[in-house]
């Protein structure tokens, strides 16, 4: 379904991700495991577009897509949900369920789709008049999610969702992803917290100082075939 | 005081506090959006006020000049962003800084070269300058027609705001301009947008103004610019609601200082106003309304 292929990417005039490549197949869940600050966000943000890849190819059923916008690559399917959630704070969360459906126009499917997300975090209904800053985090999680469902993505990469929750919201939020992926959603993970993620992956990479280290089957990290904490550092 | 004059004094600055509110509104849009202090925003006005010294001029009613000042002040503002600011859209905030800086003495100059560097009249109509009665209450109409025209502006651009898909675009993008993108919102649209509709406040600001003033000089935007400025740190830079709430505040200061100042201090009027915003900014730096509520983890 996705493709990277040889990606090199700059942050000013740093260069910070080498030449990686990945895979993602219809329906799997993907992790990207790695130390902070080793390119996973950059990652992510260069396949939607926010920034532009230097050298590397990637491409999205089977067409190009580097050089593609954010707008277009929403319309073609793929959604991110950002690190630190960034809900539109100011805005309620009505309003901002509605800004993940900017794009759709028929109102039938926006009021389907709201009932979806609706189905899926109740508390988010309950709440629909409140301003998003007033939500507490695990909350607002569920509402960065449900925002990125709005606009009926067929691939969502999800750039550290457990980051800042409560041990158990963090279980809840695994288990969403996985339920997602049940509804037919293909997932890209981005997430430091290796342990839980590869619970729930069919497939990981390990991206630390801007190379991948290491890639194979969850179970094969899980095992110790594959050794996560000697790619973490570097030198697998 | 008399009720009379209480009266009087309320209506002036509820009607200087709405051109106030227009123009802050105008300048936040844009800041708010692009994280960039357009100091060309004043020239919009001046545009607004020349476009309807030729008309008026030319025999034209004051209403169809203003219409055509407003409409000329929207696309003035569109274009002077895809001139001057879109192929920087990368550049560093300075250069977007210096780049308005240029519009604004451009246009200032064109003016002093094509039209005339002296003010000059623009013919209002007589019954601005009326005075309506009721027993011992006199209210000038023309603060009137401000008070009702700014109103009327700020409720139809909050309608549009809240009830709208574009609205809602311009404030998802007002908030977190790289999110709203993620959401699909296209970012040169929502720009041009912006653009738009502080061109269009600068326009209704500037048909108030000019209707007050009754002259129009190569220079007239500055003093808007400079109390939009200052109504939008009064408020909180980047809140929309936060910039009009900042204008009608900085119109009662300069309304209750004119009444409350002896009157060997009135010239000073603006300086005691400027140090009354430095008390508010003492106590309450990010202004009367944070532009983000903190994040909560």
């Amino acid at each position: 379904m996705l493709q990277v292929r040889n990606l090199v990417v700059n942050y000013g005039p740093v260069e910070v991700i080498h030449g990686i490549s990945l895979n993602v197949e219809k329906g799997e869940i993907v992790s990207v495991l790695g130390p902070n600050g080793g390119g996973k966000s950059t990652l992510l943000r260069t396949i939607v577009g926010l920034m532009r890849p230097q050298q590397g190819e990637i491409s999205y059923q089977a067409a190009r897509i580097d050089g593609r916008s954010p707008e277009e690559n929403l319309a073609h399917g793929i959604a991110l949900v950002p690190e630190g959630r960034r809900i539109f704070s100011r805005l309620t969360v009505l309003e901002n369920l509605w800004a993940g459906a900017y794009l759709v126009r028929n109102k039938r499917v926006v009021d389907e789709s709201l009932a979806f997300v609706f189905n899926q975090f109740p508390i988010l209904a309950e709440r629909r008049a409140q301003l998003g800053g007033t939500l507490s985090g695990g909350q607002q999680q569920m509402l960065a999610i449900g925002r990125a469902l709005m606009s009926r993505p067929q691939l969502m990469l999800l750039d550290e969702p457990s980051l800042g929750l409560a041990p158990i919201l963090v279980q809840d939020t695994f288990q969403l992803i996985q339920r997602l992926r049940g509804e037919g959603l293909t997932i890209i993970l981005v997430e430091q917290n290796a342990r839980q993620a590869l619970e729930i992956s069919d497939r990981a990479y390990v991206l630390a100082s801007g190379q991948m280290q290491a890639a194979g089957r969850a179970e094969e990290f899980q095992k110790g075939g594959l050794d996560l904490e000697r790619a973490y550092l570097g030198d697998a | 005081m008399t009720p009379e004059l209480l009266v009087q004094q309320l209506i002036n600055a509820l009607s200087l506090g709405s051109i106030y509110a227009l123009l802050a509104l105008g300048l936040a849009m844009v800041f708010s959006v692009l994280g960039m202090l357009n100091f060309a925003f004043g020239e919009l006005v001046t545009i607004t006020g020349y476009v309807m010294f030729w008309l008026v001029a030319a025999q034209t009613s004051f209403v169809t000049a203003a219409v055509a000042g407003v409409i000329f002040a929207t696309l003035a503002s569109v274009l002077i962003e895809q001139i001057a600011f879109r192929p920087l859209r990368r550049a560093p905030f300075v250069t977007l800084l210096f780049s308005s800086f240029a519009v604004a003495v451009i246009i200032q100059n064109l003016i002093r070269q094509l039209v005339s560097p002296r003010p000059k009249g623009v013919p209002v109509p007589g019954i601005f300058d009326e005075v309506w009665r009721f027993g011992t209450f006199q209210i000038g109409v023309l603060p009137m027609i401000t008070l009702g025209v700014g109103l009327a502006a700020l409720g139809l651009l909050a309608a549009f705001l809240q009830r709208t898909s574009w609205g809602l675009a311009i404030r998802a993008a007002a908030l977190d301009f790289e999110v709203a993108r993620l959401m699909g919102i296209r970012a040169n649209r929502v720009i041009s947008l912006a653009f738009a509709i502080s061109g269009l406040l600068a326009g209704v600001a500037g048909v108030l103004w000019v209707a007050r003033r009754g002259t129009v000089t190569p220079d007239m935007g500055f003093v808007p610019i400079l109390k939009a400025f200052i109504a939008v740190v009064i408020g909180g830079l980047g809140n929309l609601w936060g910039a009009v709430l900042g204008g009608f505040v900085l119109a009662f200061l300069e309304v209750t200082l004119d009444v409350v100042l002896p009157i060997e201090f009135r010239p000073y009027t603006e300086a005691f106003a400027l140090i009354a915003v430095v008390v508010i900014l003492y106590f309450r730096p990010q202004g009367l309304i944070a532009a983000q509520t903190a994040e909560r983890v």
